[in-house]
């Protein structure tokens, strides 16, 4: 669903990706993991036609990120900690997304499981931080789209509203492409079935977490990607 | 475009800078027809006022809307919306916003306590201003990420337009008095859209006569069609141009 081409990105001198190829398809619950720094964001910006690139290519579908904002129709992206507008409130946020993207199979399971629709009228700016992440979340959610990208959709969130958000992830994992960073690896250990490691630009491996697991003989992810980084170390 | 134009203005318009920008203007402006006798000089002063405040007001107000927007307007660009549509929506709004505000106090002052023979020539200013300065913004606020240095640059700005290009100008009138300048004087106005808007005013005044040499020529040059055709078309460049420059930084720029 997702083809990443051989993509360079550079700020002036400094090189953020490097060559990186990869293909997504239908069914994968990507973790997008790394140290600060290293290019996640800029990567999941990059798709999402945030950013321009300056080599290679990024295929939606086959269709290139260059070539119109339709493709972003199929996708959903939960951003990190955004302000939203602060005199305008919940109600009128979710209307005038609805009014842009005028999809009619909707899916408001989050908003209704955040209990969204009870501070509908309270003001964006008014919120907190935990808050919004809730309306971010469930307006990635709420097109149905086939490809959803998260950027650190647990953090902020408190214990339940980062089940319920899990749970969902789960739900959809097996109908769509999801991308999630996360510097939480428990997190991605619980739903994540490939594990992408970025570092300082480059796409280190993109394999099967299952099939790392069993290469490493730990339990736990946070170890076994504990475990290769040293064994890359060492081999230096 | 209309749809997300139509919110945006609608939360713009909700915060309390707006509603006490507007109540301020009205008192400022009811308050200077009862401080003079003479209609005609408090008339002036209102328009004293709005070539000071509207500038400033305008600009450092649009700059920082378009950097506290930023959060929301990386949102609406992962939408299937065209870039261009983004850059219009919040340009409209924030213009649209800020003119409704002036515009409505203003009038509101001039019906009041005037015949409102002057309500057009200063309403029509008004709009001049608020296009050009909002689009000066909007060129300051894409081409600098940093938000305090690109404020600081819109603050530099706006005194510049207000007192040192006049400063300027007094001055290379003044150490050139013995030559023939009066005309390029009037070519020296065309780079300050403020004066351009004082001058297009005070002929409508009708106290040009006071200004002697200078008084005289301008008002043979804005006296012909030709001479207010290339004022109203200058400032008209004033408000598009910068407004070209930042779209093209808008559609490049990574959020």
């Amino acid at each position: 669903m997702i083809q990443i081409k051989d993509l360079h990105k550079n700020y002036g001198k400094h090189q953020v990706l490097k060559n990186i190829n990869v293909e997504l398809e239908r069914g994968m619950v990507a973790g997008l993991i790394g140290q600060n720094g290293t290019g996640k964001t800029t990567l999941i910006k990059s798709i999402l036609g945030l950013t321009q690139f300056q080599k290679g290519d990024i295929l939606v579908e086959g269709v290139s990120v260059k070539a119109g904002p339709e493709y972003r129709n199929n996708i959903g992206y939960m951003a990190q900690m955004g302000r939203y507008p602060e005199n305008m409130n919940i109600a009128q946020l979710f209307d005038m997304m609805k009014k842009i993207r005028t999809i009619d199979k909707r899916d408001e399971e989050l908003y209704e499981k955040f209990q969204l629709q009870k501070i509908a009228h309270q003001n964006l700016g008014q919120l907190s931080g935990g808050t919004i992440q809730k309306v971010s979340a469930a307006l990635a959610f709420l097109f149905n789209p086939d490809i959803l990208i998260l950027d650190e959709p647990t953090a902020g969130l408190d214990p339940i509203a980062s089940e319920i958000l899990k749970e969902k992830i789960i739900k959809e994992s097996t109908k769509k492409l999801i991308l999630i960073t996360s510097h939480i690896l428990n997190d991605l250990d619980e739903i994540a079935s490939h594990a992408l490691f970025l570092q300082e630009g480059s796409l280190l491996f993109f394999e099967h977490i299952k099939s790392l697991k069993e290469k490493s003989g730990h339990q736990k992810l946070g170890k076994t990607i504990a475990e290769i980084m040293l064994e890359r170390e060492l081999k230096k | 475009m209309m749809k997300i134009t139509k919110y945006l203005s609608l939360s713009i318009l909700k915060s309390r800078f707006m509603v006490s920008y507007g109540f301020i203007l009205f008192i400022l402006c009811s308050g200077l027809f009862f401080l003079s006798n003479d209609m005609d000089k408090a008339i002036i002063g209102i328009h004293n006022v709005l070539l000071i405040l509207v500038p400033l007001v305008v600009m450092i107000y649009s700059v920082s809307q378009i950097y506290q927007s930023n959060d929301f307007i990386r949102l609406l660009l992962t939408q299937p919306i065209k870039r261009k549509v983004i850059f219009y929506s919040q340009y409209i709004s924030n213009t649209l916003v800020l003119l409704l505000v002036q515009t409505i106090p203003i009038a509101l002052s001039l019906i009041l306590f005037s015949d409102g023979t002057y309500l057009f020539p200063i309403i029509l200013n008004l709009v001049f201003l608020t296009f050009i300065f909002s689009s000066i913004s909007s060129l300051i606020a894409y081409k600098i990420n940093e938000k305090v240095r690109g404020i600081g640059i819109t603050i530099f700005l706006g005194i510049y337009f207000l007192a040192i290009y006049d400063g300027l100008i007094l001055l290379i009138i003044q150490l050139m008095s013995d030559y023939p300048i009066e005309k390029y004087g009037i070519l020296l106005s065309l780079f300050n859209p403020i004066d351009l808007c004082r001058i297009l005013f005070i002929f409508k005044m009708d106290i040009s006569a006071l200004m002697g040499l200078t008084g005289a020529i301008m008002e043979k040059f804005i006296g012909s069609g030709l001479g207010s055709l290339i004022i109203y078309a200058t400032l008209f460049l004033w408000a598009v141009i910068p407004l070209v420059f930042a779209a093209k930084l808008f559609n490049k720029k990574d959020y």
